[in-house]
């Protein structure tokens, strides 16, 4: 039941808690450094696994040796392409069954990247289980590698994968395309009449990494009735659960994986990794918990962003109104499939989503290639599509003589248009957007209309440039298509005879607050007191499902999924209340755990006196189970303007300061999410500058943080981070998400502020000092 | 790449005659010093160090910074941490104060040694440009004595000094800087923050009125060693300094150096860097002399 | 080899192989397990412990170059229940996200707090530039650290 606007904005005007900085429950254990992540539990007869993995980009493996590792006393399994089962599984958490590819072997006897699997042990010490690695002798049959896209396309290129399984079907491949999707929206003919003149351009980015700062760890717990109890780091403790069924045949309801706070994620850990059913392969052979923990260097091949190239066309009129939209993309996924159709689709969609157009069209594919796979990383396909659409709208505004301001503002969407959060089969309705509040205010700090030239002083040019990004909050809304998406939560809300409550939910918490705001989200909803209300981890027995933590949905669909369980408790306590108080329960309101008439205020009892009255006469506490699939994915906006200061000598660049306004709807953590958009610059300098990984013959050269470049401390500029005020409908207490969008137009905002510097368009991520001198020269 | 380090003998002397002599006797045997290069190597890039002899018991004796008549000297065993904080250090040869503190990070600098630096012989050594234009010497113990060694004479190849087996350095001597001498090191990272060098220039000047009496330039990372430019150094010597007599120098810099392309940077994007940075490292030398 | 050495203000006598490294001997021997092992090579900070007052990575330190010295991890730094000035700033400054490279950052402005009492923005900042944080920007760290600074200066 929809509540008018007023009631909401009232309810979120008279809420306690969400919308205050306050400190969150979770810091506390971590700066005494007694916060627990998987590499730091401890278990008895724990086992230690190591996966071999091999050298060679592309080769069969025609024997392995392992008798003289299995020499070695304090070896407790050995596990080779030989001695597995052999039936093939997927890694991904959000397939429905029909459209789920499963390309994995638990170790195949072909090797498709450097880095893949090739055989693990399980022994009583990491350095027994280092020594008995390196004993192993695997006999390789070389195949040509292909190391690029351009290379797998071509019409003599080796197959790197003949067949693979989609929806359960076998699917024979003739070249290396696993998945391909083309849209189209509106009349071509029309838009191109209507448009005085065409632009296209091509722009390319790099292949990145997530870069966590823990190193994924899983231990796998063997049970006596052949069951699993896993502890991983992991964002989706059921997709896990999925994934490690099919791998190993164990029946869902006998894996059980635990909650537990992960070291960051940024997508890289929502996908099972290779070694966690190789852990739980071996604890089973073993019969006792084994631990892998990945090496710094081996945790960069399970994922990172995919390369894409895309060819933009649009067409505008004089008077700058965007009437045609279309991309061509090639996305290069590595040598096996994790999130492809996803990220086929969503760039599609995300492309879609940024101008209105009476023609749109998309086509891209993505090819195997025999290089680390890649996988979902903040942004998801998002930061890509949004540096070329960012990049070519300035060149039309400048080349029709108009304010790229301006120009966006003519453009953007609005309420009442349509968002593809997600690719094409998910569609919401805008109902809500500060989008150009954004643009304007953001504008206005940091100096945007007296500067739109650059400013040349001695060695040094300064410039501004911005972009606007969006992206979905979570994967819900109203299917256009057959429903391909999972995206579903569920919360169980506990009131008991104190007055104190336990939340529990199987969202996982990358630190970036999620659980403060369900905490935040239950105590108003149900009127308690915040400090009252504990939110607890738990595991996949004793929580009900969610999707994961993706997608920009913690807050989102996460907080839905407390509130609806809040609120059901709410109407059973106030059931309890009414009949204790002889008041209509609609006549009844809870504030700081006191239920009170909003009629006769005099009569009132505490939260406890009520629960008390249902255990005693109803025999069981205040209990709600919530289940939830949210029928919206609104866009949240962020729009961002840079300051650059470019050297002519060196073709270095320093980036001065930074204006980021976010849409978030309400703001439940303002501090929090301030954190969320510096570090979502962070990420997004990072794609700018500092961070690609290079392949060297097909193995990453640069697998460790000397090489790989993350921005440090002295690399941020000054933040000035703001906030539209608006309210989202759709969202619990108006909120939209924002963990992703933060990232989204940073470089595309840099790239623009380069390109006025130096008077050329940067058109391929990294920025690098050479192609910036190149540009200066001409 | 491993997380666990093999199997090794351990051994910390207590004399110097001690430790050459375990140097001179044992298997594959290296020098521990703070370890971050050692450990580094050892777990990514295979290296298996049969025998680790420890300069731990020595640090009192080697870690110090010494006025000597003429001279300064700094123990082989100094971190780069007590260098920048030295303010000895930071008004006597304020080149080799400014290069200390970029390197790597607070943690890595308060570990790190200068002698392990050099002895590592990385061609991006940032402790390498700056004592090769203050005319370092270096003090080496062996088990047959004492020798002292410039340091322009000590780079043989990355990885690789003109140390004998059984020989460790103990000492860098820098004589004092004579008035009217300036010197400045300037570097290129990828970013702002302590990173690797992809290029370096040091220069030290030595100026007689308005005359360069004497120049000297050394380049760190566009090498297989940290060297010297002596062409470079030819073009200013003698004459006064200018833009002219910079870009000059810079030039020949630029010849005088052969990069390599790797993840880091390109060999021409380096080639390109070295006229800047020597340009720039001898104008703020010859800012510096003339302050002097 | 025989290793004494005083962690947390407690002496220890540990056997312990000489090609053990500090960071595991912390966290398997002894169960500290506040300081991470996030890369291994002294690249991104979440294993800082102090070593005789000096801030170090202890991924690229032997347990035996540690024998006779005093190791102060982040498990020793609240004193009977209180918390440090630092860890209580990271708390309101909200500069903690998902936490992981928490206490390598806070060991490391601990030791350079006590060098440089009241060091400039640009200061705090070069000092943690050996500290990766992916999550949060590390302005609020920045400030956190700043404040702290500010705060001892009156005393």
């Amino acid at each position: 039941m929809m509540m008018s606007t007023e009631l909401l904005l009232q309810k979120r005007r008279t809420a306690r808690y969400v919308g205050k900085d306050l400190p969150r429950q979770d810091s506390l254990y971590k700066v005494l450094g007694s916060q627990e992540y998987v590499d730091d539990m401890k278990f008895d007869g724990l086992l230690y696994g190591k996966v071999l993995r091999s050298p060679l980009p592309h080769a069969d493996v025609v024997n392995v040796d392992v008798s003289d590792a299995a020499k070695l006393p304090g070896v407790k399994a050995i596990i080779t392409p030989f001695n597995v089962p052999t039936h093939r599984f997927t890694r991904h958490f959000t397939y429905v069954p029909w459209k789920e590819i499963r390309d994995r072997r638990l170790l195949d006897t072909r090797v498709r990247f450097v880095g893949d699997p090739v055989a693990a042990v399980a022994a009583t010490d990491p350095h027994l289980a280092e020594e008995a690695i390196s004993k192993i002798r695997v006999d390789y049959r070389e195949l040509p590698a292909v190391l690029s896209a351009d290379e797998s396309l071509r019409r003599d290129a080796p197959l790197i994968h003949e067949e693979i399984e989609v929806g359960g079907q076998i699917k024979k491949l003739e070249n290396n395309i696993p998945y391909s999707e083309v849209n189209e929206e509106g009349n071509s003919e029309q838009a191109y009449a209507e448009s005085t003149k065409v632009y296209e351009d091509t722009f390319s980015t790099q292949a990145l990494f997530n870069a966590p700062v823990e190193k994924r760890s899983i231990v796998a717990s063997p049970t006596p009735d052949g069951g699993l109890e896993v502890w991983c780091s992991t964002q989706s403790i059921h997709g896990l659960r999925y994934c490690l069924s099919q791998a190993l045949k164990v029946p869902l309801n006998k894996i059980n994986v635990h909650d537990v706070l992960i070291g960051g994620g940024f997508g890289l850990k929502y996908n099972m990794a290779m070694h966690e059913p190789i852990a739980g392969y071996l604890a089973l052979v073993a019969g006792r918990p084994v631990k892998i923990t990945m090496t710094r260097e081996e945790d960069f091949t399970n994922g990172g962003r995919r390369p894409v190239k895309m060819d933009l066309k649009v067409g505008v009129s004089k008077d700058g109104t965007i009437k045609a939209m279309e991309m061509d993309a090639v996305l290069q996924s590595g040598a096996y499939d994790d999130h492809i159709v996803g990220a086929v689709s969503c760039l599609g969609g995300w492309f879609f989503s940024m101008y209105r157009a009476k023609y749109r069209r998309y086509s891209g594919f993505s090819t195997y290639t025999n290089l680390p796979v890649y996988s979902a990383m903040r942004g998801f396909l998002n930061p890509q599509q949004n540096f070329a659409v960012e990049s070519l709208m300035d060149d039309i505004a400048e080349d029709l003589g108009l304010d790229p301001l301006e120009f966006r503002v003519k453009n953007i969407p609005r309420e009442g248009d349509f968002f593809y959060g997600q690719g094409f089969t998910v569609v919401t309705k805008i109902r809500s957007t500060g989008l150009e509040y954004l643009l304007r205010e953001g504008a206005k700090r940091i100096g945007w209309h007296d500067r739109r030239h650059p400013i040349r002083s001695g060695s040094k040019i300064r410039a501004i440039g911005f972009a606007w990004g969006h992206h979905s909050s979570g994967t819900g809304g109203e299917m256009t298509k057959t429903p391909d998406r999972i995206e579903s939560t569920g919360a169980i809300v506990k009131v008991n005879e104190d007055g104190t409550v336990n939340v529990v939910i199987g969202m996982v918490d990358h630190g970036g607050g999620t659980h403060e705001v369900y905490r935040k989200i239950c105590a108003d909803t149900l009127g308690v007191k915040l400090e009252d209300v504990r939110m607890r981890l738990g595991s996949t027995d004793f929580v009900p499902f969610d999707t994961g933590t993706h997608a920009c949905r913690g807050s989102f669909v996460g907080g839905t999924g407390v509130m609806k369980a809040a609120q059901e408790a709410k109407e059973l306590l106030l059931d309890e209340a009414s009949q204790l108080l002889e008041e209509p329960s609609s006549d009844l309101d809870v504030r700081d755990g006191r239920i009170y008439s909003k009629v006769n205020p005099q009569k009132a009892l505490s939260v406890a006196e009520a629960v008390m009255r249902a255990k005693t006469r109803g025999g069981g506490l205040i209990v709600a189970l919530s289940r939830v699939r949210p029928g919206a994915a609104p866009p949240n906006f962020v729009a961002c303007f840079a300051e650059v200061e470019v050297d002519r000598e060196t073709g270095t660049v320093e980036v001065k300061r930074m204006v980021a306004g976010a849409d978030v709807g309400t703001v439940v953590n303002p501090k929090d999410c301030v954190a969320q958009i510096h570090g979502g610059v962070a990420f997004g300098l990072g794609m700018s500058f500092l961070e690609e990984t290079c392949y060297q013959g097909g193995r990453i050269a640069n697998a460790g943080y000397l090489d790989y470049m993350v921005a440090r401390a002295p690399d941020m500029p000054q933040v000035d981070a703001f906030f539209a005020d608006t309210y989202e409908p759709t969202g619990p207490f108006g909120l939209k998400g924002i963990g992703e969008s933060s990232t989204n137009p940073v470089a595309s905002a840099v790239a623009n502020a380069v390109s006025r510097a130096v008077g050329k368009r940067m058109k391929v991520l990294p920025l690098k000092p050479e192609m910036i001198l190149s540009a200066l020269e001409k | 790449m491993r997380d666990r380090l093999p199997c090794f003998d351990y051994y910390a002397p207590a004399t110097l005659a001690e430790a050459t002599h375990l140097l001179a006797s044992k298997e594959g045997a290296v020098v521990l010093q703070g370890g971050t290069d050692l450990w580094v190597a050892t777990k990514q890039k295979g290296l298996r160090p049969q025998s680790v002899v420890s300069l731990k018991k020595l640090r009192p004796l080697l870690s110090t910074i010494e006025e000597e008549d003429d001279r300064t000297l700094i123990g082989a065993s100094t971190t780069f941490s007590q260098i920048e904080r030295s303010l000895l250090i930071e008004r006597r040869f304020p080149v080799l104060h400014e290069a200390v503190r970029q390197i790597a990070s607070y943690q890595i600098r308060n570990t790190a040694t200068i002698g392990g630096n050099l002895c590592n012989a990385s061609p991006a050594a940032d402790s390498a440009p700056p004592l090769l234009v203050l005319d370092a010497t270096l003090v080496i113990q062996g088990p047959g004595g004492q020798r002292e060694l410039p340091i322009d004479g000590f780079f043989k190849g990355p990885g690789k000094t003109a140390l004998d087996r059984g020989e460790m350095l103990t000492h860098i001597s820098l004589p004092n800087p004579p008035p009217g001498a300036g010197a400045a090191f300037v570097k290129l990272g990828r970013r702002i923050s302590e990173d690797i060098s992809i290029a370096s220039a040091a220069a030290w000047v030595l100026l007689k009125g308005h005359r360069v009496e004497d120049v000297k330039i050394a380049l760190g990372s566009v090498a297989p060693t940290p060297l010297r430019a002596r062409h470079a150094e030819d073009a200013l010597k003698g004459g006064t300094p200018s833009e002219s007599s910079y870009e000059e120098a810079g030039q020949a810099a630029m010849q005088e150096c052969r990069p390599i392309t790797d993840v880091r940077a390109s060999a021409d994007y380096r080639r390109a860097m070295v006229r800047v940075l020597t340009k720039n490292a001898l104008k703020k030398a010859v800012e510096r002399a003339t302050e002097a | 080899m025989l290793v004494h050495l005083k962690v947390n203000g407690v002496d220890r006598s540990l056997d312990v192989p000489a090609n053990e490294i500090l960071l595991h001997t912390l966290r398997e021997r002894l169960s500290l397990t506040g300081a991470k092992e996030g890369c291994s090579t002294g690249d991104c900070g979440a294993c800082t412990v102090i070593i005789d007052g000096k801030a170090v990575n202890s991924c690229l330190v032997l347990t035996v170059e540690a024998d006779g010295s005093e190791v102060l991890t982040i498990e020793g730094l609240a004193k009977d229940g209180k918390l440090h000035p630092l860890q209580q700033a990271f708390i309101d400054e909200h500069a903690v996200q998902c936490g992981y490279c928490i206490p390598g950052v806070i060991m490391t402005s601990t030791a350079y707090l006590m060098e440089n009492p009241s060091p400039t923005k640009e200061e705090i900042e070069r000092a943690i530039a050996g500290n990766i944080c992916r999550c949060g920007g590390y302005k609020f760290m920045v400030d956190a650290i700043s404040k702290v600074s500010k705060l001892s200066k009156g005393q």
